[in-house]
């Protein structure tokens, strides 16, 4: 079964970051495969790492050693398709960054449970950073789980556990 | 009942995207222009106001924009110009000899006669209904109404919800009801593939929502409302080919695609054609939105089923084009700029279909 059908992207199409790349520090992943009308990810980006080029349906390109690891393009993308992740160098654990527009807002400290494009449970991981850029989105934050290491090309979700979460 | 004579040089149809589009840049091109809006709603913006998402596109088309904010942004500028008056519920009824447009204002209670130099009709879309056995209970609705429930009215349409289509307002309408608190527990898609962009689907997928491809409503079951959806595979003949599955739920959204609202266009004596890239029966027109009926132009999904970026641009090269005509200025290279940009954002291949249409549509003659 394709994306096409599934709605879920594979291995085959989404090309990932190596690991060496993922160990140098944020790094962001444009799960962008569609020939959609769209460079928001192009025009926000203060490094002009993100290049989009003179067809506005071409896919986005990344150059790695321009990207600041600053999160922009995460909260700019219309189609919540652009994450960041980031490998301790010791591979002992691993953070993703991820578009999130649901209530309850989650919270530093908070433990989540995992999940991965199709929806399905990966395992838990802990809420480390909240962050919001309201010039550029209003009511989207962008939030950084910390996760084990081999869990970092599955984890595209999170929810709160149930009775985890203080109102 | 009441009537009242109304002057106007420009009449434009609708106040979604595509005319207030119109609205604007005709006045701006051509200062001194009187311009009319009606709309049948109590709000201007079309279906702009109850979108959630944000928009794709280019700064240009209020890229990253939320809808319901571009909406507040095209409102915004046109009632900031004197030239453009806007009539709320008001309802265009009839074009009659001379360019007369007739309408029916609620909001006065009284009729309203233009005779405007040109008229565009940008009066948008409905949605299609499917056809199954209980599509008439109630819990049944156009995915497009559960959405202005939800995200207008603030009133969530049920709790556990079916969606039959995976094109992008199914898509979209499914995010928003759990972004609300419904539960969405499948969505049903007829055709081996998802229709809508994989961004959208990937969003949904996440949060852990099946997409059922090849699959159908046989039928929608319950006492006085909706309590079961019997959903079962297809073939590619749509032919039931294996075991249904009973969801309890007590919404069922239909998001099967939108029919252009052409009855104004084709009462005018507009030369019409059905073109089924474009969503059906529409109104002849060249790619300066002018019709077969030189007075009357279109805009927006009325003129072929497409979203609200190409209707804003649309709206803006018949506004453009509608100003031209009645100012005798030249906008020939802003009109062109307009239609670059239009065939820019058609260009990937969500937009081949609406190319495809439109092509179709030139190659048939005027009368």
């Amino acid at each position: 079964m394709n994306y096409k059908q599934s709605g879920v992207l594979t291995g085959e199409e989404l090309r990932l970051p190596d690991n060496e790349t993922l160990c140098r520090g944020k790094t962001i992943i444009i799960e962008c495969v569609e020939n959609i009308p769209c460079d928001p990810c192009e025009t926000s980006c203060p490094k002009g790492a993100i290049t989009v080029g003179g067809n506005i349906c071409n896919l986005p390109k990344i150059d790695y050693t321009k990207c600041s690891g600053c999160g922009l393009c995460v909260a700019v993308c219309p189609g919540l398709a652009i994450f960041m992740a980031e490998k301790s160098p010791k591979g002992d654990w691993a953070e993703i960054t991820i578009p999130y527009e649901l209530l309850p807002h989650p919270k530093n400290g908070e433990r989540v449970i995992t999940m991965d494009r199709s929806g399905c449970d990966v395992g838990t991981g802990e809420i480390v950073r909240v962050t919001e850029f309201k010039k550029v989105q209003k009511s989207r934050l962008i939030v950084t789980v910390r996760i084990p290491a081999e869990d970092l090309n599955m984890v595209r979700h999170f929810r709160i556990a149930e009775g985890n979460h203080e109102q | 009942m009441a009537l009242k004579i109304n002057k106007c040089d420009i009449l434009i149809i609708g106040g979604g995207p595509a005319g207030l589009e119109a609205a604007y840049h005709a006045a701006k091109a051509a200062p001194g222009l009187k311009i009319s809006i009606v709309e049948e709603n109590f709000l201007l913006g079309g279906q702009l106001i109850k979108q959630t998402h944000s928009f794709f596109g280019s700064k240009n088309q209020f890229a990253g924009k939320r809808g319901f904010e571009i909406a507040e942004l095209l409102m915004d500028r046109v009632r900031k110009n004197p030239d453009i008056d806007i009539h709320l519920q008001t309802s265009a009824l009839g074009c009659y000899e001379g360019g007369i447009v007739a309408c029916e204002s609620m909001a006065e209670g009284c009729l309203k006669e233009f005779q405007p130099g040109r008229t565009i009709v940008a009066a948008g879309a409905r949605e299609n209904m499917a056809p199954f056995p209980g599509n008439d209970l109630p819990g049944v609705f156009g995915a497009g109404a559960a959405q202005t429930l939800m995200n207008v009215y603030g009133v969530l349409p049920g709790r556990k919800v079916v969606m039959l289509g995976a094109g992008n307002i199914g898509l979209i309408v499914s995010y928003q009801l759990m972004q609300a608190g419904a539960e969405v527990l499948a969505i049903i898609e007829g055709l081996p593939m998802i229709g809508g962009y994989h961004v959208h689907a990937a969003k949904i997928r996440r949060m852990g929502v099946p997409i059922l491809a090849s699959h159908t409503v046989v039928r929608a079951t319950g006492k006085s409302t909706l309590e079961e959806v019997e959903v079962a595979p297809i073939d590619k003949n749509w032919k039931i080919a294996g075991e249904s599955t009973v969801f309890q739920a007590d919404t069922l959204c239909l998001a099967v695609g939108l029919t252009p609202g052409t009855e104004l266009l084709e009462q005018s004596g507009c030369r019409m054609a059905f073109v089924k890239e474009l969503g059906g029966h529409v109104a002849w027109h060249n790619d300066r939105m002018e019709t077969s009926r030189p007075e009357i132009l279109v805009a927006g999904d009325v003129s072929g089923i497409e979203e609200a970026s190409t209707a804003m641009l649309e709206g803006k090269i018949a506004g453009l084009a509608a100003a031209e005509g009645l100012s005798g200025l030249d906008l020939s290279d802003e009109i062109s700029r307009a239609q670059q940009e239009l065939a820019g954002i058609r260009k990937g291949p969500y937009g081949e279909k609406a190319c495809l249409g439109k092509d179709k549509l030139c190659k048939l003659s005027v009368r």
